[in-house]
């Protein structure tokens, strides 16, 4: 079941973020095997409209819209290059924009609602307040870049690819709460450079296939895949741009503070063509979960505790997790019937 | 065609040369998309029971979602879906076509675009042309027909492009120097071609013969499946067999017999649709297997391909 | 972010030996110095009329030179770039915008190890670094020379190398 946008929570400092029983219960919860393995994992995304799941819709929009609407806010306020759309990107920006807009006012009809006469739309965002007329299509008529005006109002980043001799690049993005990675330094790389620093996938072919089987998707059959990490706190902006604030907190992990400090940050990417450009949009949604919450569920916790035992060596070092991984382990076991 | 195929109607049906005829969409249910500059529609034609498909190029400006328009050429040698189209369909009519799909997108950071049409090839630049006005693009288009079969749009082309636009009539024996053209272009010129196979590696050659990169040579080939001897095709998982008639393609027998297959081009040129296949000898006729994929005979592409042997396996 | 990050998992280019594009209208030599191996190349080259050697170290504005030399170029133009690694994608860049494809672009492997350093704390380039970690110009942080590379940029990512914990500085190490 979906509950309600809540009052504003914080995702750093003093870290007011919780999650409901509601939305404990709804979590993308990600491991499907006892033993994780990289593989495409990519399905389509057929929103049913009626399980109350984070896939009930095309966009999720939960109780922590507001939460992350303002952290977004925060983000783009106090750091630079965040948000960047490259020149030959604005039609693609503007295809983004018509396809969140349509998307929020079918599925949420209660907070959101758009008019269009020809060209001039008029959106209104009642969560935020908000009423906005423009001319679809012409920049000039938005107060700021259209990527930047719509992606304020989603959950989620966004990353716009252009696609070109049969290969994509990162041309325009919004990114404030990216597991570690930068959209300032990718901007314009083709998609095997910007996965250059994931270890493993590449022998395998992964991200062959994955490009393959993006390049040829078509408007109207979105696909979405899951990746997860762990993060300390309930902190959703672990950019590389601001690691000298929040790489600390990795040392501040201990076996009796594990279950409140590790969370489980799940991103579920659902990655669509767009029509008038052929461009790709992928919604980078980032789910957060405690494992003190997480353990609740005991199908989980067995799990979990299973798929971190059997982390190989490169991963647990390229996800960040060398100094808590043991630590996670050893909680977890109690969970485990097998240690 | 997947199962978002669109239902719509036959709005308008024109003449635009003697043997190109122009067909105009509009929706019944849902609005119809917009899309972009380069992409082609399936059109399912039913004739006789059997279910046809084609892949026809937009010709419409893209940002027009009112209707979608495509112009059929009435083909030698086909399996009866231009003939179909020319012949059999109706202002009036319902018809169902799958959502666009691009193979062939303009390369927007090209300096300049040079547009190299052969009759009907002429379609997708047709999509082109708005999108390239607005954004101010460099473009120049050259037409090439047989005035008294293919020539079509020449005049709204020529008052769309000005100065921009060449036409050749090879009937009055006016031909293009595809070589000349292509060697004399600035640098930065990316050079599209949509038109017969000949057109196509004409322009491909010239452009190896002065060490251009293939990376900006680009091409749409309007391949439909052609017809070739019956044959029966076994389905592994099912033990069911079908039966491959003349005129459908082993794709569209499939289909019928309700087996679907991913597909996008219909012209063996995508790899969507590619199946393995276990006993029997293949008649390749697409452009997507590789030589030595070809001869291991592992491989099929139903859209176009079709079977040396009277029976074949394959792994669906 | 890692303090021992392994040196596999890159999208560090890969340089291939150069062959001239024979057929090639116009044939550009571009180096960061003078050099024995571009001036032979460029004296092969046969049609003498069609071909230009620029080095930026004795040219007062490169940038306008190329912009000069490709403005009246035909399409079949090639350029080859000789330098340090910073050099030759600062120029790949530059002969992108003019128009040029990848296939049209040979670049010689780099003359040396030195690499440009792209701070993500502050966003500024660091030039000639030789050894990782390495301190940033601009915010002077330690940073890790990572493997990843943008070729946009020229320059590797760098990040704090002791964020998590500020005693824990690696040996230096140069690059190989």
């Amino acid at each position: 079941m979906r509950i309600a946008p809540k009052p504003v929570q914080s995702f750093r400092d003093d870290f007011t973020y919780t999650n409901s029983a509601e939305a404990i219960k709804r979590f993308p919860f990600p491991f499907v095997d006892d033993e994780y393995r990289y593989t495409v994992n990519i399905e389509a995304h057929k929103p049913n409209g009626e399980d109350g799941s984070v896939y009930e819709y095309f966009l999720d929009v939960d109780e922590h819209y507001l939460s992350e609407v303002a952290e977004r806010a925060k983000v783009l306020e106090e750091a630079e290059g965040r948000c960047l759309t490259m020149p030959h990107m604005d039609l693609a920006c503007w295809d983004l924009v018509e396809r969140i807009m349509l998307s929020l006012t079918e599925d949420y009809p209660e907070y959101f609602s758009l008019t269009m006469d020809g060209d001039n739309w008029t959106w209104e965002n009642k969560l935020l307040k908000s009423k906005d007329s423009f001319i679809f299509g012409d920049s000039t008529s938005l107060p700021m870049p259209p990527l930047e005006y719509i992606g304020r109002q989603v959950q989620g980043d966004y990353a716009v690819l252009d696609q070109r001799n049969g290969d994509l690049f990162m041309d325009a993005g919004i990114v404030t709460c990216p597991a570690d990675w930068s959209i300032a330094f990718d901007a314009g790389m083709s998609f095997s450079e910007w996965h250059g620093p994931v270890p493993i996938a590449h022998n395998e072919g992964i991200f062959d296939r994955a490009l393959k089987y993006l390049t040829m998707l078509q408007v109207g059959s979105p696909v979405r895949r899951l990746n997860w990490t762990l993060t300390i706190n309930a902190r959703m902006d672990t950019s590389p741009e601001a690691y000298s604030e929040w790489g600390h907190e990795r040392t501040s992990v201990t076996p009796e503070n594990v279950a409140q400090k590790v969370y489980l940050r799940v991103e579920v990417q659902i990655i669509d063509r767009l029509p008038r450009s052929n461009a790709l949009s992928i919604n980078i949604r980032a789910y957060l979960i405690s494992l003190e919450d997480l353990v609740t569920n005991p199908a989980w916790a067995q799990r979990m505790h299973r798929a971190m035992k059997t982390l190989p060596p490169q991963l647990i070092e390229y996800k960040g997790l060398s100094r808590f991984h043991s630590m996670i382990v050893d909680y977890l076991s109690q969970y485990d019937s097998v240690k | 065609m997947s199962t978002n195929k669109i239902s719509v109607k036959v709005s308008a049906i024109k003449q635009v040369s003697p043997s190109i005829r122009e067909f105009t969409f509009t929706s019944i249910n849902e609005p119809l998309s917009t899309f972009s500059p380069g992409s082609h529609i399936i059109v399912e034609m039913t004739n006789n029971e059997k279910t046809y498909r084609n892949a026809y190029s937009l010709l419409s400006d893209p940002f027009d979602s009112s209707n979608y328009r495509i112009a059929v050429r009435l083909q030698d040698n086909s399996r009866g879906g231009s003939v179909y189209m020319h012949e059999h369909v109706q202002v009036g009519d319902e018809m169902y076509l799958s959502p666009p799909a691009n193979l062939f997108a303009p390369q927007w950071n090209a300096n300049k675009h040079l547009l190299l049409a052969g009759g009907v090839g002429i379609t997708p630049f047709m999509s082109y042309l708005p999108e390239m006005q607005r954004r101010n693009c460099e473009v120049e288009l050259h037409y090439m027909f047989h005035g008294t079969q293919t020539g079509a749009y020449e005049d709204s082309l020529k008052t769309q492009l000005g100065k921009s636009f060449f036409s050749y009539d090879s009937d009055l024996n006016n031909r293009c120097d595809i070589e000349k053209l292509i060697a004399e272009q600035p640098l930065g010129t990316h050079i599209y071609i949509c038109g017969p196979t000949g057109l196509i590696e004409a322009a491909k050659a010239a452009a190896e013969k002065i060490d251009l990169p293939l990376t900006m040579v680009h091409y749409e080939e309007f391949s439909a499946a052609k017809p070739g001897k019956s044959f029966s095709v076994e389905l592994k998982s099912s033990g069911k067999t079908i039966v491959v008639g003349v005129e459908e393609s082993l794709l569209e027998a499939l289909e019928n017999a309700a087996v679907q297959i991913p597909n996008m081009c219909r012209g063996g040129v995508c790899g969507q649709c590619v199946c393995s296949v276990i006993d029997g000898e293949i008649e390749h006729r697409d452009n997507f297997l590789s030589a030595d994929e070809k001869t291991l005979n592992t491989l099929i592409m139903p859209c176009v391909s079709r079977a040396q042997t009277e029976r074949i396996i394959l792994d669906i | 972010m890692n303090n021992e990050r392994e040196h596999e998992a890159t999208n560090r280019p890969f340089y291939e030996s150069i062959e001239i594009n024979k057929h090639s209208s116009y044939q550009l030599f571009i180096g960061e110095l003078a050099s024995d191996t571009l001036n032979e190349l460029y004296e092969t080259c046969i049609h003498y009329d069609k071909k230009q050697l620029c080095i930026a170290a004795t040219s007062p504005d490169i940038d306008s030179d190329l912009t000069f030399f490709l403005s009246t170029a035909p399409v079949n133009t090639t350029v080859y770039i000789q330098g340090s690694e910073a050099f030759i994608w600062k120029l790949w860049q530059r002969v992108k915008v003019l128009g040029l494809v990848d296939e049209q672009i040979k670049m010689f492997q780099p003359e040396n190890k030195q690499r440009d350093l792209f701070c993500v704390h502050c966003f500024t380039t660091t030039h000639e670094v030789t050894q990782t970690p390495a301190l940033c110009d601009d915010c002077q942080r330690l940073l890790v020379v990572t493997e990843h590379f943008s070729k946009h940029h020229a320059a590797y990512m760098g990040y704090q190398v002791n964020a998590e914990n500020p005693t824990e500085i690696p040996d230096p190490k140069e690059f190989t």
